[in-house]
């Protein structure tokens, strides 16, 4: 099952503290908005191969990651190229290609393209625990104000935890409704709908009692919420944290700000 | 050392029930006993499961978990470090992800440093002979290595007392034994253990029974006794190898100490050379 | 009217480097008015095997009949088989949906298309059939006990008029009385002309009250037979996770140490023959 992807290798990027991963993440993800020039898509794509040589995963297995969106870049690619404002270079009834479609096109799917595989380099190498550990860790800055970061930080971690046995429970139940002669593929989308109720309300029924049953687990288990709580292994942000956030983020100013001088493509 | 448990004319009723789970419950807990607790469903055990480690608080009566009085809410975190649970269902106590992080979920609770929870949760892996399955994810284990894993995290707190609340009941035969002879290596260790179960072939391994019916304590004393005479009275069944048992011993073919095991009848009948 | 499976086999995941074989060449034969266990270790393929009667799972390799129709992909017979052959998961009372204990039973045989007039009927008679009242129609079936839930479940799906019964351990979860209970209603269905298969670790029900017993071990057919033919074999081998009855433990305990005594489950008579003195 590769839920989460996460490939268990020791690499440079695998023993980053995860909070500069996230942290990183997102700052890629901001830079993508900024040098969004055919330049910089050249230099992300080299960024790519950098990061994917650095976390000793095979550059294949990091492009799968973007196979459930590539509909979704399609879609985008093709709604900008035909129905973009603009002079028309080439019409045909309602389809329209502008050189601004036409870049549009290109700049949005490649966007999306990167903000997907840089998201999936995050999760390639880092355990949902340590996600969970380092999003808590960055949340919890927020804490004064109120925001419950240990709590949703737990959620998450049972929430993925679960998700393996909710999928067999689901299958399970939906075997034992197709068994008293269910018939789920037939008829329109109301018609469907009401049929899965028969599966609907079993799982939320069973994914109700097991709320119950692990609060009260936790509770017997010495849970008393986030204050006081340690870790079997803490997060320990070291020099080469450091070291690699501010390398990243001079990376992307600087493709940035080269993009702004030298647009190639706008 | 004093008793691990002592329950004083406890009852409890359920907010809004007419009737009381439990009514004038008084039992005392050894420590190093092994104490079964057998009741058919509906005899108030998993009520009663619940008092132990506070998780319920008696609505009559006093029980004192290891000098503590778990009336006082103040005291429950002390006992639950003490009195530690094993829960029927082996897939909803398991909170983390992996073998280890669940493990260390408790000693986190407690706020250890970090070395002594990874040792306690290697410690606590060899117990249960998880060891190798350490690093893997929970989905990857059968319900018997679940039910290992919650006793390893419930070890990891390093409780006094473990009570083992009908753990069995949803595990197969293999699951059974492989509980069993960890529960029973840990009794040899000194731990303290209650087990609630309706299956009476965990009674052979406990040093006491008590009975519960309807929500009251019918009968308690040792398990040569309880075998000696069948009880369909409380629900209890009577296994057809007590019945020979009983029989071959009030025959005098087997000495009235040995216990209705096979292995052990064979030998008295016919020593081997 | 028989239910026959010949040389079935089925890998999960085939062709991907997670292919796990369930099941290697299972051949057998059931009918009606039998009780037949099937015994095996977890993981021995008894569930798969279970979900290939009904139709559920579509055979790779290998053939399954239910009363001369044959499971294929492109058989029109399927929804029939599907009808005939009523499948019981484990803890079926995980399935119940319905607002009302009469939907819940209804359900299986509105699908099937039963005009409403009959529904009552049948409702009525699955009811009776697992010994509930009636009056629990109107109740939501969240309002029952865990007893009682386990037989509406049940009757939900008696009420589409099975012909065979596949239950896949059917008393997990129970205790001894309600493991009683349950058997004498199973022991009712097959008196009255049903094929049941029980998937079952209780080796003491089987041997003690099945017509015949399928032993199944990753997947392939260890034995096959009635009771009398397999319980000297079933001592013999050592299966994990198949616990002996303990009193025919004892009796083969005995009899390794040269007492003349029989094979048996019976304590009564073992009784007898102890007391009649068996030579040391």
């Amino acid at each position: 099952m590769t839920l989460g992807q996460y490939i268990p290798v020791d690499s440079l990027v695998h023993r980053l503290d995860p909070r500069c991963k996230i942290l990183g993440t997102v700052a890629l993800m901001g830079a993508l908005f900024v040098g969004d020039g055919a330049g910089a898509m050249g230099a992300w794509g080299g960024l790519f191969f950098l990061l994917a040589s650095a976390s000793k995963i095979p550059v294949s297995m990091a492009l799968r990651g973007v196979r459930p969106v590539v509909i979704l870049i399609a879609f985008t690619a093709v709604i900008n190229l035909f129905f973009s404002s603009g002079e028309p270079l080439w019409s045909w009834g309602i389809l329209r290609v502008s050189r601004e479609g036409m870049v549009a096109a290109f700049t949005m799917s490649f966007r999306l393209f990167f903000l997907v595989l840089f998201a999936g380099f995050l999760t390639l190498t880092t355990s949902p625990m340590e996600l969970a550990d380092g999003l808590e860790r960055l949340l919890s800055i927020l804490k004064p104000i109120g925001f419950p970061a240990h709590e949703m930080a737990m959620m998450m971690t049972i929430a993925l935890r679960f998700i393996p046995t909710l999928l067999d429970e689901t299958d399970r139940i939906l075997k034992a409704q197709l068994a008293r002669g269910a018939d789920l593929d037939r008829g329109g989308i109301g018609r469907r709908i009401k049929a899965f109720v028969p599966v609907l309300v079993p799982l939320f029924i069973l994914v109700f009692q097991r709320a119950e049953d692990l609060a009260t687990a936790m509770e017997a288990r010495c849970y008393r919420g986030g204050d006081g709580r340690t870790r079997m292994h803490p997060l320990r942000w070291t020099l080469r944290d450091s070291g690699a956030l501010v390398g990243l983020c001079l990376v992307t100013v600087f493709v940035c700000v080269l993009d702004a001088r030298w647009p190639l493509l706008r | 050392m004093g008793s691990v448990c002592e329950l004083r004319e406890v009852g409890y009723t359920y907010p809004g029930a007419k009737t009381p789970a439990l009514a004038g419950i008084s039992l005392r807990i050894a420590p190093g006993a092994w104490v079964a607790l057998l009741g058919s469903n509906g005899s108030g055990k998993s009520t009663l499961a619940r008092i132990f480690n506070a998780l319920l608080v008696p609505t009559q009566g006093s029980s004192i978990v290891c000098g503590w009085d778990t009336g006082k809410e103040e005291h429950h975190a002390a006992v639950r470090r003490e009195v530690c649970m094993v829960f029927q269902n082996p897939e909803n106590q398991i909170v983390a992800a992996t073998v280890e992080e669940d493990v260390a979920f408790g000693p986190e609770n407690l706020g250890l440093p970090s070395e002594e929870i990874v040792s306690r949760v290697r410690w606590a892996l060899e117990v249960v002979g998880l060891t190798a399955l350490s690093r893997q994810p929970v989905y990857v284990l059968s319900g018997g290595q679940k039910q290992r894993l919650a006793v390893a995290g419930a070890l990891a707190l390093r409780p006094r007392c473990l009570v083992l609340d009908e753990a069995t009941s949803m595990l197969d035969p293999q699951g059974r034994a492989d509980l069993a002879s960890v529960l029973r290596e840990l009794h040899a260790e000194g731990m303290t253990l209650v087990s609630i179960t309706h299956r009476l072939e965990e009674i052979l391994d406990c040093d006491e029974v008590h009975v519960l019916h309807r929500g009251q304590q019918v009968w308690h004393g040792a398990p040569l006794d309880f075998f000696a005479v069948p009880r369909p009275e409380w629900g209890v069944e009577d296994p057809p190898l007590w019945r020979l048992w009983r029989r071959l011993r009030s025959g005098n073919r087997i000495p009235r100490t040995i216990f209705p095991r096979g292995k052990e009848m064979a030998e008295a009948l016919c020593p081997s050379r | 009217m028989s239910l026959s499976v010949k040389d079935l086999s089925f890998t999960y995941h085939a062709g991907t480097p997670l292919a796990r074989r369930a099941l290697d060449s299972v051949s057998f034969e059931m009918n009606s008015g039998q009780w037949m266990a099937v015994v095996g270790p977890t993981g021995s393929g008894k569930s798969t095997l279970a979900q290939h009667l009904n139709a559920l799972i579509l055979p790779q390799e290998g053939k399954v009949t239910v009363d001369g129709m044959t499971v294929t992909h492109r058989s029109p017979d399927l929804r029939e088989v599907r009808r005939r052959v009523g499948l019981v998961f484990q803890y079926p009372e995980q399935q119940l949906f319905a607002e009302n204990v009469y939907d819940e039973v209804a359900f299986a045989p509105r699908n099937w298309g039963v005009d409403e007039g009959r529904l009552e009927v049948l409702v009525a008679r699955s009811l009776a059939q697992v010994g509930l009242e009636t009056s629990l129609s109107s109740r939501s079936p969240f309002s029952l006990s865990g007893g009682q839930k386990r037989r509406v479940a049940l009757a939900s799906v008696l009420a589409a008029e099975p012909e065979y019964l596949v239950l896949d351990e059917p008393t997990a979860g129970l205790d001894g009385g309600g493991v009683r209970d349950l058997l004498s209603l199973i022991a009712e269905l097959v008196r009255g002309g049903m094929g049941v298969l029980q998937i079952t670790h209780d080796l003491e029900l089987a041997l003690s009250r099945c017509d015949a017993i399928l032993v199944l071990d990753h997947g392939r057919v260890l034995g096959m037979g009635s009771p009398q033919d397999l319980v000297d074999p079933l001592c013999r081998a050592v299966l994990p996770g198949l616990i002996i009855p303990p009193v025919l433990d004892f009796s083969r305990r005995l009899r390794e140490r040269g007492l003349a005594v029989p094979l048996t489950m019976d304590a009564e008579e073992l009784g007898r023959r102890l007391e009649k003195g068996g030579r040391y």
